[in-house]
This record gives structure tokens, sequence and C-alpha cells, in this order.
């Protein structure tokens, strides 16, 4: 994976940004989280976030620390400003001090101390990019690593492809008890440069944007050079010599999968349908094993709530 | 995780079909598209840990817990969904007049939409005003191939279709006794065979679908109060309005209901102002009179057609339906 970073554009952002009342710091952290963003190798529809801890002006004019944090809603390939709603980050940090905390008083703790009421909600993650010390904290859902860590021995392939730059961390559903224990294996680890969140994907940080980022363009190029060892090829299944259309196939699957609800005089909830080909995709769906290894689970956890864990195989289909 | 947890819906989000590819599935066009960048995405991910030993995500057990998370379900928003949010339209004639106005109130409604036109530039303008998804598509109604054609792209592009505005039409003049056959001919093919043609394609892939749907159908007054030298018109259009009522008797039982609007007097590139001109004079009124000459007084527009189309495919429980929008014309009323 190549860095996209330009130094001009970066000073582009600082200028345009600065235009319109933004600080430099923010400026920035727009461009790098959008330059992350846009690579589908990363992040997807509304996952990973980032954050820059700087200081802001509240109401009284008293400076104050700040983490702005990627908010709710917002995808990183196209954020702007007030997608990183900035957070008071001291009363953030005092939270470490508790054994542990619910989802909703994370919530609402994060809310009431926003800057900005209307803002949106800071992503789950934030107290985990607050415990951290470093200014900018980068998060990916990275496919080379989540395809280094989902295996068997993912813990020990990880170790093994980043080493001692790195700590890793056991996978642990999002919130407070994860930004926990990032916050202790951090402690005991104060030298590395980033995070492999087993399972889940991957946090880098530095004092610049520029090196956060680039940490994590060189962090995944290892990820995907160790993948390139993998020498096995997927086993293929002998398929129908004539198979049928898509134009075919797509109405069946579609009332297939449309709910009827017999209580309400046959409704149906239906979905729409988006069909996908390329050699990747009939590769995996060709497989001998695809009963097998799609029925796994999704691999960035978030995933679920767009895909749900199980997609339906079914049968090729026989044209007429 | 506390709490009492609300069953989601079972429904697949993916469907991997060996030999043809991926489906990603969704309430729209935009959340469909969305579940199958993750499953290419997914796809990438398996696919390189299977080369490398085998792919084990996360356990079933912490999935249930971010599927059933309170914070991941807030991501997808609790808006409620539009009255035709989840169907797809296909609009005939839809680059211009009520095939236009009817293609951005079904989108309106929250419908999936493909504008179908015999005129491709006219179709793909009206799906770029539309926006989002929406498919502007090349079909001459009268050809049986283009028509077939124009439904496999909808189906390759949404899946299916549920409701199909049978609208395209053109008025042919000339006195019943004197008119040469090929004009009436030629109006018969438009007016009713194209109609027959279309539908014949929307059962086709509802029946599939086994999950209903709705025909609809632009008739005229002319298929009830016939207008003088209108017969070429009128003709066909009344066999049109018939093959309504044959549509709701022969698959009622296939949950398909069939409908139709009535209109009259619509300014389009059906009805031009030249044509306003001569009917008015063949009545022997001004043009004014004749626009807004019915009993609500008020010209009729291609809007107030479109509404009533929705309106028809929102109606669960109508079939064999005729809705009249002429503002009002004792005449040309029903029964």
């Amino acid at each position: 994976m190549k860095s996209l970073w330009s130094e001009s554009e970066a000073k582009n952002y600082v200028s345009r940004y600065g235009d319109k009342g933004i600080a430099p710091d923010l400026a920035l952290r727009v461009y790098t989280t959008r330059l992350l963003g846009g690579d589908p190798a990363l992040v997807l529809h509304g996952g990973g976030n980032t954050s820059v801890k700087t200081r802001a002006k509240d109401l009284l004019g008293d400076e104050v620390d700040v983490i702005c944090v990627k908010g709710s809603g917002w995808d990183m390939g196209d954020i702007e400003p007030p997608g990183l709603p900035a957070v008071k980050l001291a009363p953030l940090r005092r939270l470490l001090a508790l054994d542990k905390l619910s989802d909703e008083d994370m919530v609402n703790y994060q809310r009431i101390n926003l800057l900005d009421s209307a803002a949106p909600n800071p992503s789950v993650e934030t107290l985990l990019h607050a415990f951290l010390p470093h200014k900018f904290v980068d998060h990916t859902h990275s496919t080379a690593v989540l395809a280094l860590t989902d295996q068997p021995e993912g813990d020990a392939i990880a170790r093994d492809t980043f080493g001692a730059r790195m700590a890793y961390v056991p996978y642990t559903i999002p919130g407070f008890a994860l930004a926990k224990s990032v916050a202790e294996i951090y402690a005991a680890n104060p030298k590395v440069q980033g995070l492999i969140l087993l399972r889940h994907g991957i946090f880098t940080f530095a004092e610049s944007p520029r090196e956060a980022y680039e940490l994590m363009i060189e962090m995944v190029t290892l990820a995907e050079e160790k993948l390139k060892r993998g020498k096995k090829t997927l086993v293929h299944a002998n398929l129908r010599a004539r198979l049928a259309s898509v134009a075919n196939i797509a109405p069946v699957l579609r009332g297939a999968s449309a709910l009827v609800n017999d209580k309400k005089d046959g409704v149906a909830k239906r979905q729409i349908l988006c069909f996908r080909s390329n050699e990747k995709t009939l590769s995996y769906a060709n497989g001998a094993e695809v009963a097998r290894y799609s029925q796994q689970g999704v691999a960035p956890p978030d995933h679920t709530i767009r895909t749900k864990n199980w997609p339906l195989v079914v049968p090729a289909p026989e044209a007429d | 995780m506390n709490g009492v947890k609300k069953e989601l819906d079972p429904l697949p989000r993916v469907i991997l079909v060996p030999g043809i590819g991926l489906f990603g599935l969704g309430a729209s066009a935009k959340d469909a598209a969305i579940a199958a960048d993750i499953a290419e995405n997914t796809v990438e991910v398996i696919t390189d840990a299977e080369r490398m030993s085998s792919y084990r995500p996360i356990s079933e057990e912490d999935q249930f817990d971010v599927e059933y998370w309170s914070l991941e379900q807030a991501k997808l928003g609790k808006a409620a969904e539009k009255r035709l949010a989840r169907q797809v339209a296909v609009v005939t004639g839809g680059g211009s007049g009520i095939g236009a106005a009817t293609a951005k109130a079904m989108a309106r409604e929250g419908a999936e939409v493909a504008v179908l036109d015999r005129d491709l530039e006219a179709a793909r303008a009206v799906a770029k005003q539309i926006g989002g998804h929406a498919l502007g598509l090349a079909c001459d109604v009268t050809k049986e191939d283009d028509v077939r054609r124009a439904f496999d792209a909808v189906c390759e592009k949404f899946g299916g279709v549920d409701i199909v505005v049978s609208n395209a039409g053109a008025a042919w003049q000339g006195r019943i006794g004197e008119v040469d056959e090929k004009t009436l001919r030629e109006s018969f093919e438009l007016n009713f065979f194209a109609h027959q043609t279309v539908a014949q394609n929307g059962v086709r892939i509802m029946k599939a679908q086994g999950t209903g749907g709705c025909l609809l159908f632009n008739t005229s007054k002319q298929a009830i109060n016939p207008g003088k030298d209108f017969g070429p018109y009128g003709l066909p259009k009344a066999a049109t309005l018939f093959l309504v009522k044959q549509y709701a008797l022969d698959h009622g039982k296939d949950g398909i209901r069939s409908n139709a609007v009535n209109a009259d007097r619509i300014r389009t590139g059906l009805l031009t102002n030249e044509m306003v001109a001569t009917r008015a004079k063949a009545r022997g009124i001004s043009e004014t009179d004749y626009m807004s000459g019915n009993l609500l007084g008020r010209e009729v527009t291609a809007d107030d057609v479109a509404d009533a189309f929705v309106f028809l495919a929102l109606a669960r429980k109508s079939t064999a339906a005729v809705v009249t929008v002429d503002g009002g014309n004792i005449e040309a009323s029903l029964r």
C-alpha cells in the first residue's frame, strides 16, 4: 500500500480550512482521515475512526484541552470538521480510574463534555483514543490486517509480522472495557507505534498527522507482504455447464429473501438487490468449501449490522 | 450485554451464487450496495486467510453481542420508511409528461425507479433528476425484445419489479369510416399490444418473486367517452381498459393488482399545445375552456395524474379499479 501524503495538498487543507476559521490541527486531521477513508482496503462505510488532541477556546475565551474524534454518522472518506466533534479531554481521562462503565453512561458522559451540544455522538472508541497520549491517532479495519489475525494462529502470525513495534490486544467489544485494556497494554509497552486489535483492526499513532498516517500504510504493507506468502489455492467445485442468467435468478432470490407477514394481509417486507461479480468473487463463490469458509462470520465485527453474520449460499442455478 | 433484546429480521443481506457472483441486499438500492461492498471486502479477507491457513474471526457469541449492541444498532438510524420503500417501480414512457411526473412521484415515496423511454436521453435525464440509483433505459414498448431487455436490466440492477406503470402512448386521429388500416393498426400496437407486452413481463417477474405486485395502466377518457374523429386512439384504449380487468381477474390469485388511471386533457408531449387548439376547435370552444372545461373548472396536470398512480400503488385492497383524473366530466364518469 502506497502513501498518498502530499505536502502541497496538506498545505492546501490548512489554508482552505483556515479561511473558514478551522485550526491547522483539525484541517490536517480532516486531510489524513480522508486519505485513509478513501481506500476500501482500510475502511468501508462508516468504519474506522481518527482523532487529534488539540486546544480549543470555550465561550468565555478560556483555552481547554480537547480531543476531536470522529462522530457517529460520518464516513471517513468525505469527513468535514463537524464530523470530528471536540470533547474535553481531562474529564475523559479521569474515567480511567473507574473499574467499569456502562455503554449508556459512557455515551452520556461523552455528550455532556462536548464543546458543541448539537454535535454528533463521538465514536464509541473515543475513550481508547483519549487514553493514548499521542496527538494523532488513526484506526482502520485494514483488510490485510484482518486476514492475518482472523486465522486460528492469528495472534502468533501478527506478532511475527509486526514484532515489538506494535502491541497486541485480544478481542473485546469496543467501549470502556476495551479502552481500559488498551491503556494498560500501552502502559506496559510505551514504545510501540501502534496496536493490533486482534480480529478487529489496527491503530497507529504519532505526534504528526503524516507520521501516524504513514505508519498505518507501513504496517498494512507489512501485513500485505506476509499474506503473499500464503500459497494454498481455493479448490473449485464442478459447476453446471449452462448457468441461468442474473436477470432470471434475481427475482427468485428476491422473493425468497422477502418476509411475508401473514398477520398483515400477506404484506411482504421486500429487499432491493445489488449484483456484483468479478474474478475474485467467482473464485470465492465457486470454492468447493464455500459452505464452510463463508459461514464463519464477518471480518470487522461492526460489518454484521450491514451484512449479518452469515451469507445465504445457494446452489449454482441451471439454465432452463 | 444487559436488557431485553428485540429480534432483528432474519432476512439475508448477502447471497452467494456459485458460477454467478454475489448479491448484496438491503431496504434500498443504497443499502444493498453497501452490503455488496462489504461482501466483496469479506471475500478478500477470507480468501487471503484461507490461502495461509484458514479463516477464523471472532466467536459467534461475540458476533451476536455486536449485532445486538445498542450502540451499533443506533448507527442504522430509526427513521420511518417511506410508503413505497423496498419496492421497484418501472415506468414506461417515463422520459416526459405523465410518465416523468409519475417516476418522480414514485421515487419521492421511496421506490427505486427505472425510467423507460424510446428516447434514451430523455429517460436518462429524468433518472438523473431523480438521482440516487434511478435507472434510465431505452425501450420501444412496441418491440418485444426491447421490453424484455429493459426488464432484464431492471432485474440486474434492483433484483426485480413490484410496480409497473404502463404509461407509454400516443394519439392518432381519423374519422373511423375513412381512416386507413395502417393508422389503426399502429395505434393498436402502441396503445394496446405494448401494454400487454409490458404487463406480461411484469407478471413474469412478479410470479418469480411470489410477493405480488401492482400493474398500473394509463388509459384515457377516450376508453369511456369517445371523442369525435378520435377512434384510432379511443378503440385500443378501450381494449386496454378491458386488459386491466383481465389482469385483475386472472392474476388476483398471484397477489397481483391491476388498476388504471383515466386521465384527460393533460398538457404533455401527447397533447401538445397545437393539438389543444385542434381539439378545442372540434368542440367549438376556446383553448382555455377546453383545458379547464371540467366540473371543478381547474386544469389538470401531469402531477395530479402521478398522485393517482401513487395512490393506486398504495391501495392494497383495490384491483380492477379505475381512478379518473379529469377535473370532473360527467359524460366520462364511470357507471
